[in-house]
């Protein structure tokens, strides 16, 4: 029986079925999307729908009735205002984002070198593939431990190696600007085995084909590269740079052993002045709170903005 | 087909909700520092049950930093153990602890150490149970004076004395660094207690009582130190040297912590250790620290978990306890105790004595609750930021001075 | 496809294997050190005294199996059920066009905008409501929903031709049809990348353990390993130690992956 027979038998023959069918289709994408969005609601969702209420508020982290200081206070967008004079929260922020716009780009250059030298399927490339993940399977805390005992300056690998060469121990992680560097290099390190993954996944996606005639052609290997790897590589390089500026935004495990957020102030990022704020100082979770709906705010539009971009150009 | 969807749904229920209740079984919440910790403390906890058979104990391990959020969730949620082990009490569980002075009457907090227990009180109300103390104070690796053929440092001298002799001991043994100190606010606060500064008043009502100008001389002073004695950078709040392996290792001289260390270092230590005599600046003071243990008064088994706290917390097992884990114990009158080795004992007799010998304010400082209320953050953050740079020591002092201020405004 | 041909390739290789073996090298090296030597100076990348102590201390300890236990079914059904999820999830964002699409596609994103730690309580509340306090389930259905493997599932299914679908649906196979027999197929080698990744977080998550688990018996290694961070020290051996074992199954696992990854990847080649 042919395909448009069929159609044709379907369409007429039980009308109540053929509609359910439809209906069925069409709330199938809900059906599928319902169990994430349960969960994500009740556990995750919810919850931050408190927390920017909480924004709302001047009061610490729990409410007891029986402690009356913990009652509390709306105050309305104040948290807000006050936000753009507290100097903390300002140096915070301007940093993170300075570590977003160098890391992430760091990061994606890496992945991809890592990407394109390791995708071919050799059992070779396989456990240079499985080392290279490594770091991707260990907490963010771990990572920290193991470059904070690399950069340590009184202790450390990289500073004994310098010695052997003559040249004096240098403060990884006690100068400013090198706790940042030091910082980079350990975020991107730490995420480099799992982008590169997304990215030979993408990769393989690509026909085989399309490289055969561009070779036939005689196209250099930077034309095929920028002519047909980049641009169907598309959607992977999104995944990587949205997971990116969400994560970096958010750096925080990995700061916490490797500086602890030091030297002095010099490294705390915005998730920890977040915490700060919360967990330190009395009655500030209002505060916090509404430090993270900034935080929202801004990882909102940026993901938006990307994700823009590409439906543009695709 | 009914009976089974209810015996499943049951069945989910019952491993869903707690575990089952056997008669008198007390929850208890606490840390520890090691796997021996915890076996001595299930000894300990195995031999009460046997003088109360029908009290056994459900032990929840927590890591120490994880309390305080467990304390805030006992809060929010209703949900909480029969008693537990603690360093302070955050506000919001305190309407749920169980008033001591009404089990044991007023007098009852009276046998145990000032200071500590000082911290237990709250207004009339007494919220907590001493359990040990810990005292801050020097340690010296002997070995290290005997290869240098230099003496100890006596009992009275000053850091000024002291200081030098450690860097002479330092260049004649050979070991890399005079002197390293534990990281934190507390222990850097009793060097500022050693030269007459305090941040609360002494009395009811607490007021902030900062000799700003004295505090920053001080500070200064202790830059300093960490700069002429201390491996660089030590202070700069990112280094990753570890003071305590630092001194187990043989890298340092001399190691500013505590008595908390007794245990450790009796059982690591491959060299011949001291405790102090701690150096003095203008006046000779520790610092007390340790814990408590506090019972809440939701618990469904409230007799038995008072008449654990009240049991452990007698003189007798005070001295038991103070011997298992190398304490201090917290009871006044527990007895004199004979620790394991006459090093340790020794130890810990000094200890009592400095803590002891501690001006009032040593005590009264960390008693206030305000201290609780991100003022330990500011201490600490004073000196990294003046180590690494990036405040002047007048700018630090004033934000310490700031946080404390803040902290009563948020509790009053 | 190779854009580096030796000898820069071969440079490009010996640069990353430094890179990347050296930190783990010693981290399994540390693990085999006496505590006295694990910060010595000079430091040492070889241990002076190879010793299996720390392995045996950590092995011994009372519940070390059970941990293991519970952190491998947490961690295999989770990472199950969410790969799961992710796939359905990931095909309706990718190939339906319905009402709300992109609203709801921003809304999974945003639950990983904003960090957790700050609405700990609120969290904790909803598990204690749903009775999952004190539960394996709740370790395995809490974290189970990821918005980073939905967007994963997303991009990949984005790449699989429509016309494989119509043609399906033309002929009157079942939505659920089309899903199992036609997208999982086809997306295999991101389900198993995904499978991998699910793995690993919900191995290493420690903020959920942390807050439903009370019970040692219940335990997962990533408490286990908290608990090596005591008030005064770290205990070096036991985390170290600790952490090298945690590792040994995710590498088992990730190198079984591979494989799969390496056939379905095979496949996908010569398929086009």
């Amino acid at each position: 029986m042919s395909g448009g027979d069929r159609m044709q038998l379907n369409a007429r023959g039980g009308s109540a079925a053929g509609l359910m069918r439809l209906a069925g289709r069409t709330s199938w994408p809900y059906f599928l999307l319902l169990p994430t969005v349960a969960l994500l609601f009740a556990f995750t969702l919810y919850p931050l729908l408190q927390g920017l209420w909480m924004s709302l508020f001047r009061r610490g982290l729990v409410v007891v009735p029986q402690v009356p200081e913990s009652i509390p206070v709306f105050v309305g967008f104040d948290n807000y205002l006050q936000l753009f004079a507290d100097k903390d929260f300002v140096v915070s922020l301007l940093r993170t984002v300075l570590f977003v716009a160098v890391a992430v780009p760091l990061q994606l250059a890496a992945a991809l070198g890592l990407a394109l030298l390791l995708a071919p399927q050799t059992r070779f490339n396989a456990v240079i593939r499985t080392i290279v993940f490594f770091p991707s399977m260990i907490s963010g805390l771990i990572i920290g431990v193991i470059w904070a005992w690399l950069f340590a300056r009184n202790s450390g690998l990289v500073n004994y190696g310098l010695s052997l060469l003559g040249i004096p121990a240098v403060p990884w992680l006690e100068q400013d600007q090198l706790a940042q560097i030091a910082i980079v290099v350990a975020w991107v390190w730490g995420g480099a085995g799992f982008n590169m993954m997304i990215l030979i996944a993408g990769l393989t996606a690509i026909p085989k084909d399309l490289y055969e005639a561009a070779a036939i052609d005689g196209t250099s290997p930077w034309r095929t590269f920028t002519r047909i790897t980049l641009p169907l590589l598309e959607p992977s390089i999104v995944v990587v740079a949205v997971l990116g500026v969400l994560g970096a935004f958010q750096v925080y495990e990995i700061v916490v052993s490797l500086t602890t957020g030091g030297p002095g102030r010099a490294t705390v990022f915005l998730v920890q002045n977040i915490y700060e704020t919360a967990f330190k100082k009395p009655n500030q979770a209002g505060l916090a709170a509404a430090q993270s709906g900034v935080l929202f705010v801004i990882l909102m539009v940026l993901t938006i903005l990307q994700l823009r971009v590409v439906r543009r150009r695709g | 087909m009914n009976f089974i969807r209810n015996t499943a749904m049951a069945l989910v229920a019952a491993t869903a909700l707690a575990t089952p209740v056997v008669a008198s079984e007390l929850q208890l919440g606490w840390y520890v520092d090691s796997d021996e910790q915890e076996q001595k403390l299930r000894t300990l906890l195995a031999e009460y049950t046997k003088l109360h058979p029908e009290t056994t104990f459900d032990l929840q391990i927590t890591p120490y930093d994880g309390m305080s959020e467990k304390f805030r969730q006992y809060a929010a949620s209703g949900i909480m153990p029969d008693v537990s082990l603690t360093s302070s009490m955050e506000p919001v569980v305190r309407p749920f602890l169980v008033d001591w002075a009404k089990v044991n009457g007023k007098d009852w907090i009276d046998q145990f150490v000032k200071g500590w227990a000082d911290g237990a009180r709250l207004g009339d109300q007494v919220i907590a149970a001493p359990l040990d103390v810990t005292a801050v104070g020097i340690f010296y690796n002997v070995d290290a004076f005997n290869k240098a053929g230099i003496p100890l440092p006596q009992a009275g001298a000053s850091w000024d004395d002291v200081l030098p002799v450690l860097k002479q001991v330092s260049e004649k043994s050979g070991i890399r660094f005079p002197l390293v100190w534990d990281v934190s606010a507390h222990r850097y606060l009793t060097y500022q207690f050693q030269y007459g500064n305090h941040i609360y008043s002494e009395d009811a009502p607490v007021k902030v009582a900062m000799d700003d100008a004295n505090w920053v001389k001080v500070l200064k002073q202790f830059v300093k130190i960490t700069e002429d004695y201390m491996p660089p950078g030590l202070w700069s709040g990112s280094s990753s040297d570890k003071p305590y392996d630092m001194f187990l290792n043989q890298q340092a001289v001399a190691y500013m912590s505590g008595s908390w260390q007794i245990g450790s270092f009796n059982d690591s230590a491959t060299f011949k250790w001291q405790a102090g005599p701690t150096p003095k600046g203008t006046v000779s003071s520790s610092n007390v620290g340790g814990n408590y243990l506090v019972a809440f008064n939701t618990s469904k088994h409230l007799d038995e978990a008072e008449a654990f706290v009240t049991w452990i917390t007698s003189p007798d097992v005070q001295a038991e306890y103070a011997r298992t884990f190398g304490l201090l114990p917290a009871n006044k009158l527990a007895p004199a105790v004979a620790y394991s080795s006459p090093d340790a004992s020794a130890a810990v007799k000094g200890f009592q004595q400095d803590l002891e010998n501690s001006p009032r304010y040593a005590a009264t400082d960390q008693a206030w609750p305000e201290m609780q209320a991100g003022v330990w953050d500011a201490v600490k953050a004073s000196v990294t930021s003046v180590v690494s740079g990036q405040m002047t020591p007048e700018d630090a002092v004033a934000s310490v001075h700031k946080a404390a201020e803040a902290a009563i405004a948020a509790s009053h | 496809m190779t854009l580096f041909r030796s000898p820069g390739r071969i440079a490009a290789i010996v640069v990353v294997l430094v890179l990347f073996v050296l930190p783990p090298l010693w981290l399994l090296l540390s693990a085999l050190k006496p505590q006295s030597e694990i910060f010595q100076w000079p430091p040492s990348l070889w241990p002076e005294h190879f010793t299996l102590e720390n392995f045996q201390k950590t092995i011994s300890r009372a519940n070390f199996g059970i941990y293991f236990l519970n952190s491998a079914i947490v961690s295999v059904s989770s990472a199950l059920l969410s790969v799961a999820m992710s796939v359905m999830a990931g095909y309706a964002l990718a190939k339906f066009r319905f009402k709300g699409d992109t609203v709801i596609f921003l809304l999974i994103m945003s639950a990983v905008m904003v960090p957790l730690q700050i609405v700990l309580i609120p969290v904790f509340l909803v598990l204690r409501d749903l009775g999952l306090l004190n539960t394996l389930w709740g370790l395995i259905i809490a974290p189970a929903a990821t918005p980073t493997g939905v967007f994963l599932m997303r991009q990949y299914i984005t790449s699989i031709p429509d016309n494989l679908i119509e043609a399906a649906r033309i002929e009157g196979t079942p939505e659920w049809r089309i899903l199992l027999r036609i997208i999982v197929p086809l997306a295999l080698p991101a389900i198993g990348t995904l499978l991998a990744f699910n793995r690993v977080w919900r191995w290493n998550d420690y903020l959920w353990p942390f807050l439903i688990i009370n019970q040692q018996e219940q335990w997962t290694v990533q408490l286990a390993i908290a608990n090596s961070i005591g008030r005064f020290s770290i205990n070096w051996p036991r985390l170290l130690s600790m952490t090298v074992l945690s590792i040994l199954p995710m590498l088992v696992i990730f190198i079984a992956l591979q494989k799969t990854l390496m056939n379905g990847l095979m496949a996908g080649a010569t398929k086009e």
